[in-house]
């Protein structure tokens, strides 16, 4: 069986805020460290690292403690003529890293830095006949790309740039016998595919195309007897998934339908309590993406003194609330 | 030679999309011009990718860079479906490589039936291969179920075998233009060549055929490098063409109609053959449950038409039989085994809410639906993680195979 007995309660530390804020600090300026050999695996993703990071603190009530002063002009100089932000500014343009550089503005409230006709223009320029996204010119096609196409417009208030059915459309394609959703028509279902389509379906309020209990259901089969949840049958549980998941049952209002408490006392036992951040399971080495969704999970089941993470946006409550204030005409 | 470096690169970090990217732009020209060079570099970027698989086989970058390469039409599609069936033997959940091996199957246009075969073949080396069994669902719906012919099966593939679509970024226009426009205003996106060159031919050419639609774009600016692309003849009318675009989504849309009964049958007793080798695995238990759901499809299909008495006939026998298995087969040795038991719930919730309890002799509705309230009961305490999820059930508010496919109603 892909699970361990969770530890009981009282093995288990509380939320080390501080020791992940101090960890998340470490990677402030990580565009300074490319002569370090382990960040050269990293600087392809740094745009999605850095919005994990600066998520993370936002959450934790310390984004100020990040260097926003240097972070937003790094952040505008990945961008590319055509509109499209790369993952660092020595790569190309993706629609990954469009979206996570669109979502760290919005975190550190300076949308008005990026034009965003040119950034819904790349975005729109990416959509396919068939109402798939692709990431690139270079044609991959993946439903994660339709999720970050319809979070970046709506972030900057430019959904009209696409053809919202038709996406919808494709998305509808993708959903499997389970009940849950692949990267395209006839892929196997996976927590995090599942978790870009759920997104895509509630930001165009389309939510009815999932079978919700069905669906519901297969997402609560991820917990494991560790606590933890998995991404799919017979894998093993991996703290991200709290997020993946999660995220889908807080949006569709099944979240009673895991063991809260179980999940906590995984999330919280993967914590390293020495250097601080969260890992994938108990005692591996932690990162920012573990850290930031580790943190997101226990913020989506209320745990105390984290501020709320919008399950759709992925980003903070009160910024979402910014966000359409903001695109809301007056 | 800054292409050797790229390549050690990429052996070790095959996610830098930039090195891919940049090894296309390079590239794109030579298989433009064709012949013997073209040839060299499809081979040289097989052994490139294989290489890199080998080290990542889960690199996104990597499949991706392969069928480009492979959609120049230059390799051998037969050597395509060997090393995807490698990479299964060493990772049977690896869904790059699913996706992989339905996009070769695909090009190779290789009978579907033989793909079942195949999926039977994995599932028989384990039971408890989910990935296998969620390609039998998707085999079985194209071979008895395909009413859709939207082109979505295609959709994986579509941006490039169909005509990548790159837009000029006119996003006043709500739908993409069909085709590229020739006279983008705009200098900061790639625009498509004036002249697209006629439109690829089917796939069935793509194998020892110099498909190469591929043209450089435009320099979009003078401070970056040329942002040659895959832009074949653009997304032209012959494409996946545009879905409907108006009216309800309900339920599940890839699914309108159900697996044919005698072909349930046959499913039927494949997953009964893989709980008799475990019955804990969880895999083909969740296929089972599509299957009921298939099977309680067809009543609700034939309500109100002259075909409704009989398929409720099938479907009681249906029903009292698997209701039987699960009893005989599995309750009788271990009454608490968690599947068994949230099955047969399932079950008899179905024979309840239709009145087919007559299967049962003289059991009654009332009689199955307080069976399976006294299950989810029970499940509480034997599978206490779930506990929300059976307490709503108990309330009736977990429709999940009562619901047939899916859909949401009964």
């Amino acid at each position: 069986m892909a699970g361990q007995v969770s530890k009981p309660s009282t093995d288990v530390p509380p939320l080390l805020a501080e020791k992940h804020a101090e960890y998340v600090r470490s990677f402030s300026k990580i565009w300074e460290s490319t002569d370090k050999i382990e960040f050269v695996a990293t600087e392809h993703f740094w745009m999605s690292g850095m919005y994990w990071g600066l998520s993370a603190m936002a959450l934790l009530g310390r984004l100020e403690d990040m260097d926003l002063q240097a972070i937003v002009p790094w952040v505008l100089s990945c961008q590319h003529s055509n509109g499209g932000f790369g993952g660092s500014s020595r790569n190309d343009p993706h629609m990954l890293y469009t979206l996570s550089a669109v979502q760290i503005l919005a975190l550190c409230d300076q949308l008005d830095l990026v034009d965003a006709d040119k950034v819904a223009n790349y975005v729109a320029s990416l959509q396919q006949p068939n109402g798939s996204f692709v990431g690139d010119q270079w044609g991959e096609v993946d439903t994660r790309f339709t999720y970050c196409a319809l979070l970046c417009l709506s972030v900057i208030g430019r959904t009209s740039a696409i053809d919202v059915n038709a996406a919808v459309h494709f998305i509808a394609q993708c959903k499997n016998f389970d009940g849950g959703f692949g990267c395209t028509p006839g892929n196997e279902s996976h927590a995090g595919q599942v978790f870009t389509c759920i997104g895509s379906l509630s930001l165009t309020d389309k939510l009815q195309v999932v079978d919700r209990d069905l669906f519901c259901w297969w997402l609560c089969e991820r917990q494991t007897s560790s606590g933890g949840l998995n991404g799919r049958p017979e894998k093993l549980q991996d703290v991200c998934y709290s997020w993946w998941c999660m995220s889908c049952l807080s949006i569709l209002g099944r979240l009673h339908w895991i063991d809260q408490k179980a999940l906590t006392n995984f999330i919280l036992s993967c914590q390293d309590d020495e250097d601080g951040g969260i890992s994938d399971r108990p005692d591996d080495m932690a990162d920012i993406y573990h850290t930031f969704f580790g943190i997101a999970g226990l913020s989506l089941m209320g745990y105390p003194d984290l501020k709320a993470i919008d399950p759709t946006w992925a980003l903070p409550c009160e910024v979402v609330a910014r966000i359409k204030a903001r695109n809301t005409p007056a | 030679m800054v292409m050797d470096a790229s390549a050690k690169l990429l052996k070790v970090v095959p996610e830098i999309y930039t090195i891919w990217n940049f090894r296309r732009e390079a590239l794109a020209p030579v298989f433009e011009a064709g012949g013997e060079p073209a040839q060299k570099a499809s081979d040289t970027e097989l052994s490139l990718t294989q290489a890199c698989l080998v080290e990542n086989p889960k690199s996104y970058s990597t499949w991706h860079h392969r069928k480009w390469v492979v959609l120049k039409g230059m390799c051998n599609l037969d050597a395509e479906l060997r090393l995807v069936s490698n990479a299964l033997d060493a990772d049977e959940r690896n869904f790059h490589a699913w996706n992989y091996r339905q996009f070769v199957v695909r090009l190779m246009k290789r009978p579907l039936q033989e793909e079942l075969l195949y999926s039977e073949d994995k599932v028989a080396q384990n039971f408890s291969n989910y990935s296998a069994w969620h390609y039998r669902s998707i085999l079985l719906h194209r071979l008895h179920c395909a009413a859709d012919t939207t082109g979505a099966e295609h959709a994986g593939i579509s941006a490039q075998l169909q005509g990548l679509h790159v837009g000029t970024g006119a996003y006043a226009s709500s739908i993409p233009s069909a085709a590229p426009s020739d006279n983008s205003t705009s200098t900061n996106v790639p625009s498509a060549s004036p002249a697209p060159p006629p439109r690829e031919a089917d796939a069935s050419t793509i194998h020892g055929a110099n498909a190469s639609s591929t043209h450089e774009a435009d320099a979009s600016s003078s401070t970056e490098r040329s942002q040659g692309g895959a832009l074949s003849g653009g997304g032209g009318p012959e494409s996946s063409g545009l879905p409907s675009t108006t009216g309800e989504f309900l339920g599940s849309a890839t699914q309108q109609v159900p697996v044919p009964v005698e072909v349930l049958d046959e499913e039927y007793d494949m997953v009964h053959q893989a709980f008799a080798t475990d019955s804990r695995d969880q895999s083909p238990w969740m296929y089972y449950r599509w299957l009921v759901g298939n099977s309680l499809a067809h009543l609700e299909q034939a309500k109100g038409t002259e075909a409704e008495v009989q398929a409720r006939t099938i479907l009681e026998a249906v029903l009292a039989r698997e209701t039987q298995r699960m009893r005989v087969d599995h309750l009788a040795a271990d009454p608490n085994a968690k599947w068994p038991l949230l099955t047969l719930a399932r079950l008899r919730e179905a024979q309840g809410r239709l009145g087919l309890c007559a299967g049962e002799g003289n059991d009654t509705s009332a009689a199955a639906a307080a069976e399976a309230n006294s299950i989810y009961e029970r499940l509480i305490c034997l599978d206490p993680l779930r506990a929300g999820f059976y307490k709503d059930a108990l309330e009736g508010k977990a429709f999940v195979v009562v619901s047939a496919l899916g859909s949401g109603t009964v």
